[in-house]
């Protein structure tokens, strides 16, 4: 999907809830990742041993060995660990932190959420994708520099950030709403204006005019 | 003040009342032994001295040769006899009188009635002594009468009883120092004795700061058998009760604290395909038909497992709040009922019902009980293969209404038997979702089973079929009374 540099990283989902799995490979699928299920904790911890993973998203009710066991038995691998699980209590969002997880996510939780916490939980580990690519707009997100056909484009850094966002998930409908979630953060009690000001910046700097396209009702959209 | 402070203050009170008291008693009786001595020993003196004077008086006569002194003489050889007498430290001062006049120097704290103005009267006084307090300290004049060569005397004397007066007070003053000993050294016993005997007081009294720090568990163990074992006994009873209802109340928290968090899990398990799947149907621009049938129909599948879910949770909760009516229900027409009801889910799973059922009464809530009999049938039919046979019958037994539900089905594994009547729980989760079960249905029974006053017994054999048992309270037996809400 991406025009990527790298190598797409290559995640271990475990989780006993096949609908819920389904979806989770589905998404991973759409932010360019490749995946594989397992449903059962002793067979992850296995899996896990073998190698191969980039990251591992841990669902915490498993059947058996439970997450906090899988992942007291891996803590020693160098593999991140996000969490997911139905359980709210801050006791366990702490206790799966403090085993060394990566991150903790709510179910339920949005697709944008879980592409952007993993991207997050692999950049952190030096394993994301560095460098985006769409067309002739090259965005590094190691330098921080955006170029355009080899010309460097000075942006201010929500420009840079919601630069990446479209990048990352190109050809997906954003509404304003998320947009702002995933910018400006979740709490930030800003107005969609602000997104759409942004856009607008955003299209004139590198030339975007007709391929980052307003949504009615809904938000933008990066076409391919 | 502590206890055993109290009880040593008060006792040591008691014994200094009771030493003081027999002390002053003693001395009194000693002081009066003084006295008596005191005045023996001046009357013998006396004695002594008047007897000097009277020879006295005799040797002047016998010298003078005469036959008889006449007053005047036998008076100045009696002043001479008196005063050739020595005073000294004991002896102060004496002399002597004839009818009330002093023959010479008139003595200190002499009265009349000791000058002898009375002894002509008819009752005349004796021998007379008095005490006294002069500079000298305690004195004691004596007056005792003589006849001296047919004329009558009295001697007069004045004592110093001051030494006895000293050696009484030392021997008082050793007396209250011993009494005082006594009485101390009695009380030092009695606190060693007092804090022995309520030593188990300390003990009482940690453990219960103990038990009311939360170590429910505690218990004494006195077995002196006194009042203090009794209390012991009765803070255990205390602490057991404590104890028994903390744990009660711990276990309902527990259960609810369970119940919430599988509900939350069983709630937002279906909620997370829902808004997963919904969202990549909305992000994506172009969405393969094949995709999109598949994702719309779990959505569609997880919506109806919730509308179970909460179906269920509304049955719990109305089961629970629900005010009860009990009337006489007749179990056969309500048997028909029933089976008449899950017949199409029956005729689906292409399975037979045998019903039959003696003639009964119970007394219940006749839409609680379809619906009771309704879930076991429905987990009967869950667990039976095509074409499987279900049964269920009832007949009146020892005063119960003894039900049997019965299937020939995959069974239930042995392990699993004591878990199945907890909420949300599954044997076999995924088959049971796609059952359509929220495990709640053996909650819900349960609940419905123990408002009426029954029970149920589950037996089971994997790969033979599970045998459900149900005794309600008959109508009329008169044992059983259906226990109404909440216990």
């Amino acid at each position: 999907m991406n025009q990527n540099t790298q190598q797409t990283a290559h995640i271990l989902v475990v989780e006993d809830e096949a609908h819920i799995a389904q979806m989770i490979e589905a998404t991973l699928q759409l932010g360019g990742y490749t995946c594989e299920n397992c449903a059962d904790g002793a067979e992850a911890v296995e899996k896990i041993f073998s190698g191969g993973y980039d990251l591992i998203l841990l669902d915490v009710m498993l059947p058996g060995l439970d997450g906090f066991g899988v992942m007291e038995r891996v803590a020693g691998l160098d593999v991140p660990v996000i969490f997911l699980s139905a359980m709210q209590q801050v006791t366990d969002k702490v206790r799966g932190l403090q085993l060394g997880a990566e991150d903790y996510i709510a179910k339920p939780f949005e697709a944008l959420e879980l592409l952007a916490r993993v991207e997050v939980a692999l950049r952190r580990r030096g394993k994301g994708r560095q460098v985006l690519v769409y067309r002739d707009i090259q965005q590094d997100l190691g330098s921080h520099t955006v170029t355009r056909a080899g010309v460097p484009v000075a942006l201010s850094p929500k420009e840079f950030e919601l630069l990446r966002v479209f990048l990352q998930h190109q050809d997906l409908a954003l509404s304003r709403e998320k947009l702002l979630a995933l910018v400006w953060g979740y709490e930030f009690a800003g107005e969609t204006r602000t997104v759409d000001i942004h856009v607008q910046r955003l299209r004139q700097k590198l030339g975007l005019a007709d391929k980052l396209v307003t949504l009615p009702r809904v938000g933008y959209r990066l076409e391919k | 003040m502590k206890l055993w402070q109290k009880i040593f203050l008060g006792t040591l009170a008691l014994m200094v009342c009771c030493t003081s008291l027999l002390t002053l008693l003693f001395v009194r009786a000693s002081w009066q032994t003084v006295w008596d001595q005191q005045l023996d020993r001046a009357l013998t003196q006396q004695q002594y001295l008047a007897r000097l004077i009277k020879t006295g008086v005799v040797s002047t006569r016998l010298q003078n040769g005469l036959m008889m002194l006449d007053a005047d003489a036998a008076d100045t050889a009696a002043v001479r006899s008196a005063s050739s007498q020595l005073t000294d430290e004991y002896l102060l001062q004496l002399g002597l009188y004839r009818n009330g006049q002093a023959l010479d120097a008139p003595v200190e704290g002499c009265t009349d009635a000791m000058a002898g103005a009375e002894d002509n009267a008819e009752t005349a006084p004796g021998t007379l002594y008095e005490y006294s307090r002069g500079p000298e300290g305690a004195v004691l004049v004596c007056s005792l009468p003589f006849t001296a060569e047919q004329h009558d005397y009295r001697l007069v004397c004045r004592f110093s009883v001051q030494a006895g007066v000293d050696r009484l007070a030392g021997q008082s003053i050793r007396l209250m120092a011993v009494s005082l000993a006594v009485s101390l050294a009695g009380a030092g016993l009695l606190v060693v004795v007092v804090r022995t005997m309520l030593r188990p007081l300390h003990t009482l009294s940690r453990t219960a700061r103990r038990i009311a720090g939360g170590d429910y568990a505690q218990r004494l163990e006195l077995t002196s058998g006194d009042e203090l074992a009794g209390l012991a006994q009765d803070m255990n009873r205390l602490a057991r009760a404590v104890q028994q209802r903390v744990e009660q109340l711990e276990h309902t928290a527990e259960s609810q604290k369970t119940f919430t968090a599988n509900m939350a899990h069983e709630m937002k398990t279906p909620l997370t395909s829902i808004l997963g799947f919904a969202d990549l149907l909305q992000l994506q621009k172009q969405v393969p038909d094949e995709q999109r049938m598949r994702y719309a129909g779990i959505i569609v599948e997880e919506t109806r497992r919730l509308r179970s879910l909460s179906g269920k949770l509304m049955e719990l909760l109305a089961v629970e709040n629900r005010n009860l009516v009990l009337t006489p229900v007749d179990m056969p027409e309500l048997f028909k009922e029933v089976a008449t009801a899950i017949q199409p889910l029956l005729t689906s799973g292409q399975l037979r019902l045998e019903q039959f059922c003696q003639p009964m009464v119970v007394n219940g809530d006749r839409e609680l009980l379809k619906s009771l009999l309704y879930n076991f049938l429905d987990n009967a039919r869950k667990a039976s293969p095509a074409g499987g046979k279900l049964v269920l019958a009832g007949r009146p037994q020892n005063g119960w209404a003894e039900i049997c539900i019965r299937d020939y089905g995959r069974g239930i594994p042995a392990a699993e038997l004591d878990k199945i009547r907890q909420p949300f729980y599954m044997v076999d989760k995924s088959r049971a979702r796609k059952a359509g079960g929220a495990g709640l249905g053996l909650a819900l029974c349960e609940q419905i089973v123990r408002i009426h006053g029954g029970r149920f017994e589950v037996d089971s054999r994997v790969g033979q079929g599970t045998l459900i048992t149900l005794y309600l309270p008959l109508a009329g037996s008169g044992g059983q009374e259906a226990q109404g809400h909440e216990e």
